[in-house]
């Protein structure tokens, strides 16, 4: 938990991070809503996010990648969905979460504590 | 550049669903492009997908600030804000690029099965090396 946290901490501080990010409270209020379209159009960002970081970790040398699945191993969009609100419900139980964090950094935070990298073990 | 891409590219190819939450392809792009005026969903895709490498980009380079020869995956000017536009010129500069690259490697059919996000990365990391 403390890694999470100075890792939260110096991600809000140093990363370069500028472009249009959704964060929890809205994704939240957006499946609150149960706008069909809506929702499907979130899953659609979710998916974009899961892929977009499944390539970049790919691209990271192995002994130095954010997360390290088990051979073979798919994500469907409904993963990402599940690893994103899991996340949310697991820091909301250890009372961290503000609400103000992107839903992208998210889904890594909860890929790296299910999928660690021997590193990390 | 060519060597990694070509080994990222066959873990896509023949690894076949492996990272392939709705996976949009080249060729779907191309489909989309035409029967999506708006853009509606390829553009809320590419969003997502670059939020997804911008994120894993900036975190690897936190975590592994002590990793010695890290090198991160790309490296923007400072304070470049990148935006959806941005992105998409990426993606449309890069697919020739690779359609280039890779010519004697790929049947146009394999081409089309490329990823458009594996496109984005690797033109974001063509586009922004580090050095």
């Amino acid at each position: 938990m403390k890694k999470l946290l100075s890792v939260l901490v110096l991600g809000f501080l140093t990363c370069n991070i500028s472009f249009a990010d959704i964060i929890v409270s809205k994704y939240l209020k957006a499946r609150e809503n149960g706008n069909k379209r809506i929702n499907k159009l979130m899953d659609t960002r979710i998916g974009g996010i899961g892929v977009g970081i499944f390539w970049s970790n790919a691209s990271i040398e192995k002994e130095k990648a954010m997360y390290c699945p088990p051979p073979k191993m798919s994500f469907t969009t409904e993963n990402y969905i599940n690893f994103l609100d899991q996340e949310i419900e697991d820091q909301k139980n250890i009372g961290i979460l503000s609400g103000e964090e992107a839903i992208g950094m998210m889904i890594i935070f909860h890929m790296r504590e299910i999928f660690p990298c021997n590193k990390y073990k | 550049m060519k060597k990694l891409f070509l080994s990222i590219l066959v873990l896509g190819l023949l690894g076949s669903n492996v990272g392939s939450a709705a996976t949009i392809t080249i060729k779907d792009y191309k489909r989309l492009k035409n029967t999506d005026p708006k853009d509606t969903i390829i553009d809320i895709y590419i969003e997502g997908a670059l939020q997804g490498s911008m994120w894993t980009n900036a975190l690897s380079d936190v975590v592994n600030e002590d990793t010695k020869n890290y090198k991160k995956i790309f490296c923007l000017p400072n304070k470049m804000v990148i935006e959806l536009a941005n992105a998409k010129t990426i993606i449309r500069q890069e697919i020739p690029k690779i359609a280039e690259d890779l010519s004697l490697d790929m049947t146009e059919s394999d081409f089309g099965n490329v990823k458009i996000s594996e496109v984005l990365v690797f033109g974001l990391k063509r586009t922004f090396p580090c050095k």
